[in-house]
């Protein structure tokens, strides 16, 4: 099922597309929110990372399991560098319609807002980790992948991902035994890394 | 507990969730023009210039290079239509290509990113393709995956499939008005971008580019041409292999694409893509891309050189 979803993919197949962001359009979603903790942002990042994945559609490896590590592979990307894929893509996100500000429901708006602390707060502890190492948390660690998956996805070896998830956890538990210390949690400079 | 645990996310209001997928549906559906054939003509003539002015015939546009400011010269409006109608007569008198499957097209690229300051010309790279030559099929790119963000695999040879295959560009209509017409047509059809004129002479830079044609066709393109209001004829030009000639250009929104021609034979030579006025992009004379052509054959088999 999967292999052949790739070749149509592959061939161009905007129906096989359509069913990919379906399938997949939620999982992006939550990754960026995770990356980046802003909705707003993370949709635009849900867009390009689906146009983007269109754009290199024939780079796609015909066999395979699941899509999802090559999307949040494309995704991690694109949160890495928004600025080249927003100006690639800029006539098309010129066309991506203006977000609805006016919400539904009251109730609605007050869980998004409770869910909102909790991300922030999470993403908080994550900012102290080099980015890198933050990539492969977020994809081994709560958006699942397995090694390899993730591996696949950052274009790394496998065991770049372990040495990074490992060295990852290191950090996290250093930070919560200084936390506990009261100790101030001192980011790590973006981009200091690579 | 050392570990934050992946925080609650819910998921995408299913109104922008619908909006969203629309909106991509739109854009993966969108009737590209020759997508994957298109050099996105941006800033490479005008380094060649600089190049050969200086009598350097290295890369003098690395990736972080000053941008590329060429010399604007005044277009000739008049001369353009003389120009083309002369070479359609030439053309006819090239003898056509042999047999083969596959047209093979060997090109020299610079182009530059906008939307970041001045536009600088990325480096000079080289690009094989290889389109079908009568039949619907897949066609195979060959350049250097010269973005950075790597995903997995980095395709140096792309395959492009379910490509138009050359034979469509030879069967346009041979008479250049009714050609005008159609590709007018296409242009009111996707309902913008730039305007008539302005659309016509692209999409005719497009079939010219990266196909192989035969003298009645390369004929019909350019007395089609000549009737676009607007062109130009300048001289003294270079393509991106530093070749001069002369260029059967178009102007618009402050920025000039030309067709670089031989100035004797009048064969094709490349094109080239720079500002005309000062803009955001850059001042006068920025080059936005610049291409020369260097081979052009027909092969047997899908990645094989001639």
């Amino acid at each position: 099922m999967t292999a052949q979803l790739r070749l149509r993919i592959r061939a161009g197949d905007t129906d096989a597309f359509g069913e990919l962001f379906d399938t997949h359009a939620d999982a992006v979603y939550r990754h960026a929110v995770w990356s980046e903790g802003d909705p707003a942002l993370a949709e635009d990042v849900v867009s390009l990372t689906f146009l983007e994945a269109w754009r290199i559609r024939a780079s796609l490896h015909p066999d395979g399991d699941s899509l999802r590590p090559w999307l949040l592979g494309i995704a991690t990307n694109v949160l890495r560098n928004r600025r080249r894929a927003a100006r690639r893509h800029r006539e098309a996100l010129r066309r991506l319609p203006v977000r609805d500000t006016v919400p539904d429901f009251a109730d609605e708006v007050v869980g998004r807002m409770h869910d909102a602390d909790q991300v922030a707060a999470a993403i908080a502890a994550l900012r102290a980790l080099r980015r890198a190492d933050r990539e492969v948390f977020l994809l081994c660690v709560w958006s699942q992948l397995d090694y390899a998956a993730a591996a696949d996805a950052l274009g790394v070896p496998v065991g770049t991902v372990r040495s990074r998830l490992s060295r990852a956890r290191t950090r996290l538990r250093e930070l919560a035994e200084r936390e506990l210390a009261g100790t101030r949690i001192v980011p790590v400079e973006q981009g200091d890394y690579r | 507990m050392s570990e934050p645990t992946a925080p609650q996310v819910p998921a995408i209001p299913t109104a922008r969730r619908q909006a969203l997928r629309q909106h991509l549906m739109n854009e993966v559906t969108r009737p590209a023009r020759r997508p994957q054939r298109m050099l996105v003509l941006a800033p490479a003539a005008a380094v060649l210039a600089v190049v050969v002015a200086a009598g350097v015939i290295a890369q003098p546009w690395a990736p972080r290079s000053a941008p590329l400011i060429v010399p604007v010269h005044q277009g000739e409006h008049v001369g353009a239509p003389l120009l083309l109608n002369q070479m359609a007569v030439a053309a006819a008198d090239t003898p056509p290509p042999g047999e083969g499957e596959y047209v093979y097209i060997r090109s020299r690229v610079a182009v530059a990113e906008l939307g970041d300051g001045p536009a600088r010309l990325g480096p000079a790279y080289e690009r094989e393709i290889w389109i079908p030559r009568y039949e619907r099929g897949d066609g195979l790119l060959r350049q250097p995956f010269l973005e950075l963000p790597v995903i997995g695999v980095i395709p140096d040879r792309t395959t492009l499939p379910d490509m138009p295959p050359n034979a469509e560009v030879v069967d346009l209509p041979g008479d250049p008005d009714e050609l005008l017409a159609k590709l007018h047509r296409e242009r009111d059809e996707r309902g913008r971008g730039s305007s008539r004129d302005g659309a016509a002479f692209t999409a005719i830079g497009d079939l010219l580019r990266e196909s192989l044609l035969p003298p009645p066709t390369s004929a019909t393109l350019y007395r089609a041409a000549a009737r676009i209001a607007g062109v130009e004829v300048v001289r003294g030009v270079t393509d991106a292999a530093g070749r001069r000639g002369i260029a059967v250009a178009r102007t618009e929104q402050g920025r000039r694409d030309e067709w670089i021609f031989d100035e004797r034979t009048f064969e094709y030579l490349g094109e080239r893509s720079y500002l005309v006025a000062d803009t955001a992009d850059g001042p006068a004379g920025t080059v936005l891309a610049t291409a020369a052509v260097l081979r052009r054959a027909v092969v047997p088999e899908r990645g094989q050189r001639p």
